[in-house]
């Protein structure tokens, strides 16, 4: 379906992107993800044909995206960040309007325009000015301006920023309706979002990708580590000790601690269960051991290790 | 074509939904019908003092022509030129500072139909300012009889053009800039700039002044003004348009260029 190859853009002597390649199929959730001024804005732009890449291709069902753009276009439906509208027009006017600068014959625009607005939850206010209405609902505008002309793939720039948590669910509810049968690449910086809707995602750092994958691959590709949560009562003197020397185990560090039962956090190598041996050492201690479950480490541990790690490399090498 | 006639509407439903249009076109109204009056009074008092016999004592021209159609078309024209850059300003700082021109560019549309629907737009809206002047004129040759009405429309044709080359000047600079104070200050300067050009040409080499005084809009409108239907007047103005228009398309195609 859409296919980059090694995109990259400079702005003066600013490298924004640099060599990010990557395909999406149909029905696919792409979600890219970054810090703010990862370059996730400047990769949108480009495939959504405002700007081409100052290297590289962005090829749409095997066609160059900015050599015959106004063609594309019309396969593309995107919704840049900040979500910009002409606040002074009634929303289905602007929805009218849209329609005719994609090209929807005004016998389907009638059918394309409610089937937008049923979609996108649009109905009580098709007649209202789009300046007095909500952030929710000029979000949901924008959503609904991209799909005009059901494009097979969609682009969308941080498509919950600014929106409360329950408008959030709704947005991300709906994106997911929307990726039944087309593509979608979005951009986000909420690490949640990413597991939530995202089939595959692309961790970007200053202008590169760093990492790529769906989040459970990315989770066990990334994972060097592993931690166990385990909870003891007792006096805990020599507990510490005893663990130290089981191997694999990297780390142990109390967590809390209430009168005389204490939550350890202990962080041992990738690969090694160490359960067995850990229980043992309880025993030993002479503590009772209450529980112990394997932590799972977030996609937000994951992203924050990779990028200060990539950020140590790099210090490393100057 | 359905997209530039799209776009082209939604301009001036943007356009005339806003309140200070209704003022500049008001203002421009009101100020256009008092230099016709006031020149025609002007005339009135001069043709008296002739028929009084005492035409030793006349200082202004005996001419219809030279006495109301000429200064009231220059006076125009400055008039003009201080007001077409308010509503050029907004035509395309507007939509980069709002960021709608991210959405538009994106849209299935050409430059060329953005850049002309938004020209119309404007091209409209001066029609609507000229519109009174052009009332004024109409009836007053009805009610006495038009002997200048030639002179009349060659001045007014004038009068347009040179407003159609503002309007692209404007564009041009509102694409450059976020700012819609930017982009009408630099309008200003620009244009005034055109107006006062001549104003040097006695002062250089002769070969460089001849080409100064084509480039000066006052020479220009001049003989326009009088009544003189000069080929090379009316390239002039369609030759400054359609450069600054053109530019424009530039300006919008060199987000594409790669750097």
């Amino acid at each position: 379906m859409i296919q980059v190859k090694h995109l990259s853009k400079s702005f003066s002597k600013i490298r924004a992107v640099q060599d990010i390649s990557f395909d999406v199929k149909p029905g696919e959730i792409l979600g890219l993800l970054g810090p703010n001024g990862a370059g996730k804005t400047t990769t949108m732009r480009m495939l959504a044909g405002f700007f081409p890449p100052s290297a590289g291709h962005v090829l749409v069902d095997e066609k160059d995206l900015h050599e015959s753009p106004v063609t594309i276009r019309r396969r593309i439906g995107y919704l840049p960040e900040n979500v910009p509208l002409y606040r002074d027009l009634v929303t289905i006017d602007f929805l009218n309007y849209v329609a005719t600068l994609k090209g929807v014959s005004r016998r389907e625009r009638k059918k394309c325009l409610g089937d937008v607005i049923e979609q996108c939850g649009l109905g009580s206010v098709r007649e209202r000015i789009i300046g007095k209405l909500s952030k929710g609902y000029r979000q949901r505008i924008g959503l609904a301006q991209a799909l005009i002309g059901n494009p097979s793939l969609l682009i969308l720039d941080e498509p919950t920023s600014g929106l409360d948590p329950k408008q959030i669910i709704e947005i991300r509810q709906l994106i997911k309706t929307l990726s039944a049968n087309r593509t979608v690449i979005l951009s986000t910086h909420i690490l949640p979002e990413v597991s939530m809707i995202c089939s595959r995602v692309l961790i970007i750092h200053e202008g590169s990708v760093i990492a790529s994958g769906t989040p459970g691959e990315l989770e066990q590709q990334l994972r060097h580590s592993s931690e166990l949560a385990v909870q003891v009562r007792g006096t805990a003197e020599g507990f510490e000790q005893s663990v130290r020397q089981v191997p694999g185990i990297l780390a142990i560090r109390i967590e809390s601690s209430k009168g005389q039962e204490y939550d350890y956090r202990i962080i041992y190598k990738k690969n090694q269960d160490v359960r067995p041996l850990v229980s043992r050492s309880v025993v030993a201690s002479g503590l009772e051991l209450l529980g112990m479950q394997q932590v799972s480490m977030t996609l937000e541990d994951i992203f924050l290790r990779i990028v200060v790690q990539e950020e140590a490399d790099m210090k490393a090498d100057v | 074509m359905n997209a530039l006639i799209a776009i082209l509407r939604k301009e001036i439903n943007s356009t005339f939904h806003v309140f200070s249009i209704y003022l500049i076109l008001g203002f421009f109204a009101l100020i256009s019908g008092f230099f016709f009056f006031a020149n025609l009074v002007d005339f009135h008092a001069v043709s008296n003092q002739f028929l009084d016999h005492s035409s030793d004592m006349v200082s202004l021209p005996m001419n219809f022509t030279q006495a109301v159609i000429t200064p009231f078309f220059m006076n125009l024209s400055l008039i003009l030129l201080l007001m077409i850059p308010l509503i050029t300003m907004k035509s395309f700082s507007e939509e980069r500072k709002l960021g709608t021109f991210e959405l538009l560019l994106t849209y299935p549309v050409s430059d060329f139909q953005i850049v002309a629907a938004k020209f119309l737009n404007l091209a409209i809206i001066l029609c609507l300012m000229l519109l009174p002047p052009g009332i004024l004129f109409t009836v007053f040759f009805h009610v006495k009889g038009g002997v200048d009405v030639a002179v009349f429309l060659v001045a007014y044709v004038g009068v347009f053009l040179f407003g159609f080359m503002m309007i692209s000047l404007g564009m041009l600079m509102s694409s450059l800039t976020d700012s819609q104070v930017v982009s009408a200050v630099a309008t200003f300067l620009i244009l005034m700039v055109f107006w006062v050009i001549g104003w040097i040409s006695d002062w250089i080499h002769p070969g460089l002044s001849r080409w100064i005084k084509e480039l000066w809009v006052v020479e220009n409108m001049r003989d326009l003004t009088r009544g003189v239907l000069d080929t090379k007047h009316i390239a002039f103005f369609v030759v400054t348009t359609c450069f600054f228009f053109f530019m424009t398309i530039v300006s919008l195609e060199s987000r594409t260029w790669k750097k």
